[in-house]
């Protein structure tokens, strides 16, 4: 007897579901917590890290300043140097990442939440009949109508658009926030909508419509639990792609504005000396990278606990 | 199928309105007077007043909407701002083969290192390949395009001065000058083939059929290569389709690092010296590139797969 509970103990256990199971995974994952750790790191560093440094965001230094225009190289000061225009590098990495974080945390969440939404509405939806207008009942074929524009949303360069609207308005951190949702909510919206397709026709809901339950529970209640999870993989995953995209922009001097620069901003500031001062480019370029690489092992690792394939040992 | 495609291509219509209308709405939003554009700051009140009447400016916006879009049904896509009497369809033929070059060898190089490494991290899942490509690919999709872009412009050309640094009068043709925007823009899109590969083919590697070729003495080669491989290619032929049409639209940002002469840093140029008819074009072009690519991949793997040909035609 004893041999048979322990061979059952070692195989898959089926008591475990839910965010149990998916916590059990996520805690032997080496991948999730170098992510975590990484991420904690960089958030304190710029929460914390201006206090400690002690610089204002933009505050020159002309007077250490060489004359020949180049920038000072690491000394006790200013302990990653400064840049050429004569500002504390470490300061302003710190700085910039606050902003970086803030732009790539709030357009993700801001376009995740739309895609949700229109996925949401479009998948459970479907056709909504408003009340006899003029005699006649009028139908809206909600669903066909919020994927074809997702359909015509997607098939937009994003990119062109994007620097095509930052151009128009006078770009500051908001602006690139909104731009940024507005053009990458389109593949939250289908993945979400997917999602619900498999979810609808199945039997519990057809038994929770059977038993009255009203539509809004049943999408709180029924239909987000099935959402829930892959919301949950692409919000990390997202804010990847989000700052990635900032950068581009940036690049593109689409970007942040110079009054609040992101990493991407001091990379494209940095870029002419990469020749003579690699330090310039290479230092936010390394620290976009260490956060991208955080957000990624994180939406890697929530993605394989929840694949329900995997079996809890 | 021929229903399949016939219903894809009225879906396409659908878009590419959708966009000329969008991006008609654009030259509105845009604060700008397309005349004082043409003329210049000094010109007199009464030459802007001419040249909006000859441009039908003063006409109500759908009168201007419908007219543009008439005119575009016979393939014009109108003047440029700012290059004198330059037809906009001419500016973007004149560069388009640069992009299609460049979309090209970058989706060819990605492709093929992909799958390369894909089969070989496939066949020993955790082995060595597997680790070293796993971790290869997140550091490249972690770090931003046109920075793995500046570092390679910086090392190969400014340093070991083995490939020409951005000329304004270089040669397309030019394998040299071809070959780092061609690597970035490779890396940029790998990682993806890679995935794709390695999980097509870990599937695949296990299924019966496989064994089969292996019990009847097939190289191991031919088994992995011809057996599973053919397998295995429909998703990512899809993939490079789709990414295909992606770039034609405008490799962007590679383009602008490496002053590539493409449609995407002829748009960024134009989006910054206000030429919106340039801009609108190349616009129009992408989407038109994005559109027909989504179709290509659907007949692609439809052909490549016979059983998805059996597919809903309510769409």
């Amino acid at each position: 007897m004893v041999v048979q509970l322990d061979a059952l103990d070692a195989g898959e256990r089926p008591g475990l579901t839910g965010r149990s199971r998916t916590w059990s995974l996520l805690r032997v994952d080496p991948g999730w917590w170098i992510g975590i750790t990484l991420l904690a790191a960089i958030v304190i560093a710029t929460t914390l890290g201006p206090l400690i440094v002690g610089r204002a965001q933009g505050q020159l230094f002309r007077d250490q300043m060489p004359l020949d225009g180049s920038a000072l190289p690491p000394n006790d000061m200013f302990l990653l140097g400064t840049d050429r225009a004569g500002h504390d590098l470490l300061s302003e990495l710190l700085y910039a990442g606050r902003a970086t974080l803030l732009v790539g945390i709030a357009a993700n969440v801001a376009a995740l939440a739309l895609g949700t939404l229109v996925g949401l509405v479009a998948g459970y939806v479907r056709v909504a009949r408003l009340g006899p207008v003029g005699g006649r009942q009028v139908t809206i074929p909600v669903e066909d109508l919020l994927m074809r524009i997702t359909d015509i949303a997607l098939a937009f360069p994003v990119l062109l658009l994007a620097i095509a609207v930052t151009t128009v308005v006078r770009p500051s951190l908001g602006v690139v926030v909104i731009v940024i949702a507005s053009v990458l909510w389109t593949t939250t919206a289908r993945l979400v909508h997917t999602q619900v397709v498999q979810v609808r026709s199945a039997d519990f809901i057809t038994a929770a419509v059977a038993m009255g339950v009203g539509q809004r529970r049943i999408i709180r209640r029924h239909i987000l639990p099935h959402v829930a999870p892959l919301v949950s993989v692409l919000l990390p995953l997202g804010v990847a792609a989000t700052i990635l995209f900032e950068a581009s922009l940036s690049y593109l001097g689409a970007g942040a504005p110079a009054s609040s620069p992101t990493w991407g901003f001091m990379i494209t500031d940095g870029a002419a000396s990469m020749r003579t001062d690699p330090r310039l480019p290479l230092l936010p370029g390394l620290a976009i990278a260490c956060t991208v690489l955080a957000f990624t092992l994180i939406g890697d690792a929530i993605e394989s606990a929840m694949d329900p394939r995997r079996t809890v040992r | 199928m021929a229903a399949v495609i016939l219903s894809r291509l009225r879906w396409a219509l659908v878009v590419l309105v959708a966009v000329c209308v969008i991006a008609f709405l654009l030259t509105f939003i845009v604060p700008t007077d397309p005349a004082r554009s043409i003329l210049g700051s000094r010109a007199t009140p009464e030459a802007l007043a001419r040249v909006r009447a000859s441009m039908g400016l003063d006409r109500p916006p759908l009168d201007q909407l419908l007219g543009y879009l008439g005119r575009l049904l016979q393939g014009d896509l109108g003047i440029s701002y700012k290059l004198g009497s330059v037809r906009v369809l001419d500016l973007i033929l004149a560069k388009l083969p640069a992009t299609i070059l460049l979309a090209f060898a970058g989706v060819a190089v990605g492709l093929s290192v992909g799958s390369v490494v894909g089969v070989a991290a496939a066949r020993r899942p955790g082995g060595v390949i597997d680790r070293v490509a796993s971790i290869a690919s997140s550091f490249v999709v972690s770090l931003p395009t046109f920075l793995i872009a500046l570092v390679l412009l910086d090392v190969f050309a400014a340093r070991l001065g083995w490939v020409p640094i951005r000329d304004t009068d270089f040669d397309p043709l030019d394998v040299r000058a071809l070959a780092l925007p061609a690597i970035v823009l490779g890396l940029a899109v790998m990682p993806q083939y890679l995935r794709v590969c390695r999980t097509s083919m870990r599937e695949q590697l296990g299924q019966d059929y496989i064994r089969t070729a292996r019990a009847k003495g097939l190289s191991e080669r031919r088994t992995v290569w011809r057996h599973a491989m053919r397998n295995a290619l429909p998703t990512m032929i899809t993939q490079a389709f789709l990414d295909l049409g992606f770039l034609l639209g405008g490799v962007v940002v590679v383009e602008s690092v490496f002053g590539w002469p493409g449609i995407g840093r002829q748009a960024v140029a134009a989006i910054t010296s206000e030429d919106i008819p340039v801009l609108m074009g190349t616009l129009l072009l992408s989407t038109l590139c994005i559109v027909l690519a989504n179709l290509a991949a659907d007949i692609a793997t439809m052909l490549l797969d016979p059983r998805t040909q059996e597919w809903d035609t309510s769409r």
